[in-house]
This record gives C-alpha cells, sequence and structure tokens, in this order.
C-alpha cells in the first residue's frame, strides 16, 4: 500500500473513532429507575403503587420535552417540560405490564429514549368457558391474556383423572399463538373422543395462568329421544280425549231449539236483538 | 241503557261444564299462534351464523310468518264456517308441526322461509281463529271471563317458551331445537281434540231453519224487500255469503271496530319491540332490561283474565264497548307519559301500567267483537279483521323504528304510539256512544212495528 494512502486510512479511522468518542460524549444521558415486576395476592387485589422515573443526565442540547410511550405507543397527556420526569402506576394491574419508555426531545437532536420493563404474570381476561357443537363441526377454543413479556402458550386436555397433552395423531387440531392471543381448533368433531375439558395455559417468566374450557358434542341423534317422547305424550293424550268423548253420553248440552211457533220467553230478547243486528247490514 | 250482548245461536250455551275444556284447549291454541313466532327469535343468531345470511335475511322468517298467519285469517274462517273448529285446529297444528320438522334438515335459508314462515305462519292462523270461535259457541253469559281467560295463554306461552328454547338450543342446536319444537307444537292436536263440537253438529252456522238465525236468508230477504232491482245480485252474494260473511262491511258498529283498530294496530306492537332497546338506551344494563319485558309479560298475564272478569260484571257487560275504548285510551295515555319515566324505577312502572294496558286491550279485543256481531257471525268478521289489520300489525314496528332513527331519540316514537292509541280510544268511544243509542232506537222502532204487525218477519 502506498504510504501515503495508508496515512490517510489511519487518519479516517482515527477521525472517526473520535468522531464516535465525541458523539458518545455528546449523547444525553439518561438514568432511568431498574425494571419492575408487579405483584399480585389473589386475581383482584393490585400491585402497591409504582413510579418509573427518568433523570436527564449529560447533554450538550437543550431539551424541549418530554413524554411516555408504552409499547411502542405515546401515552397522551404525559408531555412536559422538566427534566427528570416520572411516570405513575397508582393501582397496577396485569394489563399496565409492558414496556414503558421515556422519550427526551431536543431543538436540533434526535429524540433520546431509555426503557423500563414493566413485568406482571399473564392474566387469562377472556375465554371460551363452554362450546357446544354438533360431530363433525368444528370447535374453537381461545384465550386471551394481558402482561408482560408475552407468554408462551399451552393447551391441555383432562384425560383419565389428569391432565395430558393434546393427541394430534388425527391431525384434526390445530393451534394458533399470537403474543397476547392463543386458539385451539378442532375440525371434523368425534364425539367418542374430543368431548371434555380444555385447558390453556399462559407461562411467562415472572408466573402462569390458566382457564379451563368445556367442550360439548352433540350427537345426531340427540334431539330424537325428546321428539319421540314428545310425540308419544301428545299421542296419549289425543287418545284419552277422543275415548273420552266417545265413552260420554252424546247430549250433554241443554238444546234450546226454538219451535216454530211462538217464542219461549226467554229467547224473545235474543230474537229481537239478533234481527237488530241484522237489520244494521242494511 | 244499551241494549245487551247478544246470543243468535237458536240454543242456550252451557257456559260452564265441557265450556271449561274448550277453554283451556283455546288458551293453549292462543299461546302458540302468538307466542311461538316472538320466541323464535332466540335462535336467528346461530342461524344467521350458520347459513351467512345478514341480520334482515333471517328477520324475513319471522315478518312471513307473521304475514302469513294474518293473511291466513279469511281462509281459517271460511274453513271453520264449513267444517267447524276442531278439525281446522288439528290440522294448523300438524302444518305448525310438520314445517318445524322439516325445516330442521332444511339446507338454505329459502327452506326456513317457506317451511317455518309460510306453512307455519298459515298452521298458527289455523289455530287462533277457531280457538277464538268456539269460545262465542260454548259461553254466553260468561263470555268475557272465557276470552280473558283464553288470551291469557300468550303471555303465558311466551314466559315458558323463552327459556325453554334457550335450554333447547344451549343442548340441542337449532336444528335439533327446531326437531323437538315441531313435536312440542302438536300440542295443538291435543287442543284441538278438546274443542268437542256443540251439540255433535259440526259448524254453528245455522240451517235452514225458517226462524232460524239465518243471516244468508235474513240478507236475501230484506234486500228483496228494499228494492227489487238488486234481486239478481242478492244471488251472487248469497253464494259468496255461504262461505264468508262478506255483509259484515255493511255493519255498522263493525266497521267502527275495524277504523278505530287498524289506527291503534299502528301503535300498539311497537312500545313491546322497543321496551328493552329503550331501556338500555336509557344506560341500563341488558339484563335489567330483559327483566324489564318479565315484567311486562307477568303483568299481561294477570290483567287479561282480570278484565275478563271485571267486564263479565253486571256493570260493565252492558257497556263493553266503553270498556274497550277506555283501555285503548288508557294505552295512549301511558305512552304519552313513557318519556316522563326517569331511571330504572320510572320505566318498571311504566312496564306495570304498560302491562295492564296491553292485557285489557287483548282480553277485550274479540270480546267487543264477539259483542258487536254475534257468535254466528264472528267467525267471518275476525278473518276479514286480521286481514285488513295486517297492514297496521306489519308496518307499525318498523315505522317506530325509522322514527327512532330519524331522531334518534325514543320519545317521539313514544308520543307517535301515544297519540295512535288515545286518537282511537276516543274516537271508538264516542261512535260507539252514537251506536249504542241507534240501536236503541231501531228496537224501540221495531218494537212498535212488531205490536202493530205481530206476524212482521225475522
Amino acid at each position: 500500500m502506498h504510504p501515503d494512502a495508508a496515512m490517510l486510512a489511519a487518519v479516517l479511522v482515527g477521525n472517526l473513532l473520535l468522531l464516535q468518542r465525541a458523539s458518545a460524549q455528546n449523547e444525553p444521558r439518561i438514568d432511568a429507575s431498574d425494571q419492575v415486576v408487579l405483584v399480585h395476592e389473589g386475581s383482584h387485589s393490585t400491585a402497591s403503587p409504582v413510579t418509573l422515573q427518568c433523570n436527564l443526565t449529560t447533554t450538550h442540547n437543550t431539551h424541549t420535552g418530554s413524554f411516555w410511550m408504552k409499547n411502542q405507543q405515546e401515552i397522551p397527556g404525559t408531555r412536559r417540560d422538566p427534566k427528570n420526569t416520572e411516570y405513575r402506576l397508582n393501582k397496577p394491574r396485569a394489563d399496565d405490564a409492558g414496556e414503558y419508555m421515556c422519550v427526551y426531545t431536543f431543538d436540533k437532536a434526535p429524540n433520546a429514549n431509555a426503557s423500563i420493563e414493566v413485568k406482571a404474570a399473564p392474566e387469562i381476561i377472556s375465554h371460551k368457558r363452554s362450546e357446544n357443537k354438533n360431530e363433525g363441526e368444528s370447535a374453537k377454543l381461545y384465550c386471551k391474556s394481558v402482561g408482560y413479556p408475552h407468554p408462551i402458550w399451552t393447551w391441555r386436555k383432562h384425560r383419565n383423572g389428569g391432565w395430558s397433552e393434546i393427541d394430534n395423531s388425527t391431525g384434526r387440531f390445530s393451534i394458533i399463538n399470537n403474543e397476547n392471543y392463543t386458539e385451539l381448533y378442532i375440525i371434523n368433531l368425534d364425539i367418542s373422543t374430543d368431548p371434555g375439558e380444555y385447558e390453556c395455559n399462559a407461562t411467562n417468566v415472572i408466573g402462569n395462568k390458566t382457564a379451563k374450557s368445556i367442550l360439548r358434542v352433540r350427537s345426531h341423534l340427540a334431539p330424537l329421544w325428546p321428539l319421540l317422547g314428545v310425540l308419544a305424550e301428545i299421542f296419549i293424550l289425543v287418545v284419552i280425549i277422543v275415548v273420552y268423548e266417545k265413552r260420554k253420553k252424546p247430549d250433554e248440552v241443554p238444546d234450546d231449539d226454538e219451535p216454530a211457533g211462538p217464542m219461549k220467553t226467554n229467547s224473545t230478547n235474543n230474537h229481537k236483538d239478533k234481527n237488530l243486528r241484522q237489520r244494521n247490514t242494511n | 241503557m244499551p241494549p245487551s250482548a247478544t246470543s243468535n245461536l237458536g240454543y242456550t250455551p252451557p257456559d260452564g261444564g265441557w265450556g271449561w275444556a274448550v277453554v283451556f284447549g283455546s288458551f293453549i291454541s292462543i299461546g302458540f299462534s302468538y307466542a311461538f313466532p316472538k320466541s323464535l327469535t332466540i335462535y336467528y343468531k346461530e342461524i344467521q351464523e350458520y347459513f351467512s345470511v345478514s341480520y334482515s335475511e333471517i328477520a324475513w322468517v319471522s315478518s312471513i310468518m307473521l304475514a302469513a298467519m294474518y293473511a291466513g285469517g279469511p281462509v281459517s274462517s271460511i274453513l271453520v264456517n264449513r267444517y267447524g273448529s276442531r278439525p281446522v285446529v288439528m290440522i294448523g297444528g300438524l302444518m305448525v308441526g310438520a314445517g318445524m320438522i322439516i325445516s330442521s334438515f332444511g339446507a338454505t335459508i329459502i327452506h326456513l322461509y317457506m317451511c317455518v314462515g309460510v306453512i307455519g305462519g298459515f298452521g298458527l292462523a289455523f289455530n287462533l281463529q277457531p280457538s277464538l270461535t268456539i269460545i262465542g259457541t260454548y259461553f254466553q253469559v260468561k263470555r268475557p271471563m272465557a276470552n280473558g281467560l283464553a288470551m291469557a295463554g300468550s303471555p303465558v306461552f311466551l314466559f315458558t317458551l323463552a327459556p325453554l328454547n334457550q335450554f333447547l338450543f344451549d343442548n340441542f342446536g337449532w336444528r335439533g331445537s327446531f326437531l323437538i319444537l315441531g313435536g312440542f307444537v302438536l300440542n295443538c292436536c291435543v287442543a284441538g281434540s278438546l274443542m268437542r263440537p256443540i251439540r255433535g253438529k259440526g259448524p254453528v252456522k245455522a240451517v235452514t231453519s225458517p226462524n232460524g238465525a239465518n243471516n244468508k236468508d235474513e240478507d236475501c230477504h230484506s234486500q228483496t224487500i228494499t228494492t227489487v232491482s238488486r234481486k239478481k245480485k242478492a244471488g251472487c252474494t248469497d253464494r259468496v255469503n255461504a262461505f264468508i260473511d262478506l255483509s259484515l262491511f255493511k255493519h255498522r258498529g263493525y266497521l267502527i271496530y275495524l277504523v278505530g283498530n287498524v289506527v291503534m294496530f299502528f301503535g300498539f306492537f311497537a312500545p313491546v319491540v322497543f321496551l328493552a332497546p329503550y331501556a338500555k338506551h336509557l344506560q341500563i344494563d341488558e339484563y335489567s332490561a330483559a327483566f324489564l319485558l318479565s315484567i311486562f309479560a307477568l303483568v299481561d298475564m294477570f290483567a287479561r283474565p282480570l278484565t275478563g272478569v271485571i267486564a263479565n260484571t253486571k256493570w260493565v257487560r252492558p257497556r263493553i264497548q266503553y270498556f274497550f275504548s277506555f283501555s285503548v285510551a288508557y294505552n295512549g295515555v301511558c305512552h304519552l307519559l313513557c318519556p316522563l319515566a326517569s331511571g330504572y324505577m320510572g320505566l318498571v312502572m311504566y312496564a306495570v301500567f304498560f302491562g295492564v294496558a296491553f292485557g285489557m286491550v287483548c282480553a277485550l279485543l274479540f270480546e267487543v267483537l264477539m259483542d258487536l256481531v254475534g257468535a254466528q257471525r264472528f267467525s267471518s268478521a275476525v278473518g276479514l279483521a286480521t286481514i285488513v289489520e295486517c297492514a297496521p300489525v306489519l308496518l307499525g314496528p318498523p315505522i317506530s323504528g325509522a322514527l327512532v332513527d330519524i331522531f334518534m331519540d325514543y320519545k317521539y316514537m313514544y308520543y307517535a304510539c301515544g297519540v295512535m292509541m288515545l286518537v282511537p280510544g276516543i274516537f271508538l268511544f264516542v261512535m260507539n256512544f252514537y251506536n249504542y243509542r241507534w240501536l236503541e232506537q231501531e228496537e224501540n222502532i221495531y218494537s212498535t212495528l212488531q205490536s202493530i204487525f205481530p206476524v212482521y218477519p225475522k
């Protein structure tokens, strides 16, 4: 290599290193609080209040403001001026967990941020409690959770008095996992093996949580027995009523046939009014 | 004092005995007729998902069923006039049962339209008319009470069918439920078998007895007296009148009834349909809103027989038309005051008062018709009335819904419904006042004529 070129390269590299160090020196430093783990005693109580703090220490540029972000989205109402900002979680719940970032905005420099992780054990907020389907149809069991970091999902089935892995030898089961959501999809339901209790399990570094769902498979012939029962009841009732009627005396109703002559007094009134009504038709 | 209700039957109805079994049969038939279409709505969501259709397409099933039920009214009347109540009710029950069972195997929504909608609707029409008609043949003195008891079938069945349908749906899905309901509805045949024709004779329509209650001859006769030129026409109308009594359209009382009812039905059912949505609109939770409907149905259940008993008393019975117009107007007042109800307790009060009002009108609806035209022509009268009332019944809720959508406020709908019930109520009251007076005058004229000409034909 030409000695001039080598010198040029060394100077360039040296400059680059210098530049890096200089920018490292120019880069603002933020002191952020450590990661927090929310601890719950029981499902309804909340952890004690948590305060996330960020302190802007070294900076060469004036900063114009700061705000907080949660899971890459700005939290509204957190834009403020002071150098140390804090974000307070008064009654933190599982869905308050996530990756929080304090972001400082500058006049002539890009934003600087620091992230604080708030971790919590997963809480299953909704799941399919029971699913009733006919045999041969498809069933979908799902579970939704909140918590951070996003859990790992597993499904189990209650079999022979204990929980065991789902047997997918028939290839009818499929599981779709997506951060805080999992779905167990079963096609072509089998009435002998599929019904029972299923359990979704959400596990992360802090803890785990389960939720149960019951799957019932209806047989095609299931409604037949009640139908036959109802038809039998109807048939019996009709027979009883008809037989009772045949055995009763035919002339049960006191007849009041008017003879073709003078009327009986108690029906005269009726006839007058009757004709009156019909007269109205004209 | 206005003339009392007439019998024109030609015999004294038993007013008891087997009549109560007939009332029970009518109770079942009427219950199925009114409550069955409403209770099927529980299955709509699942059927909608199954066939992948929109909400309005599934709502067509209800509309077709109701339309068939009302359109089947005259057909039902003709059949009852010909064959009597019992066969018609049993065939109606078989039709609904068969329709439901076939529809449980249906592959498209069109199958449901045909089986549940058309066949089911006609079957229910064949249940409703005969049940009402046969009460008139068995009861005279206690008829309002019998009518009130029979009409109570509607809320009772709605109360029981709603949770039953939910249970069936959870355990058997919609296909299995339709299958079982098809069997269950065959109980209408049991009800029909209870409807023993009176005197062992089929139709109540009297035959050619000279002094007999034969309106056919009477019409002919009076027409020949009045004009000679109309003699030929009398022959044609006679033949039609053998099937259904079209001369009813000349009956003054009947026309008053029709006009009042047609306007009333525009605002009759809409408040029931919108009770729960209105409650939810006022930020009341779903379960409390549904509970309002249960309160309404419960009050309705007791109001109907009670109204029947009150209408039967000797003070009310002769003036039953006034009682009916009062109950219609009372409905209107309830709706006009409803927007003043604040909070859940206000709505509960409204539901109670509305339940009473609704029950009163329903219990008296057919009783006053029987009172006006007599038990003999009742069958034709009710058939013609249902086909005329078909339009307001079917159009009322959608129009009210449109009012809610346009103004984004329920109070205008309640005002409209209130007016649409108050005005007919007052109209019926005034017109019946005159009608009673004219009837009294005609009765006086008739009795004077009869005293002069003893052989004056009736």
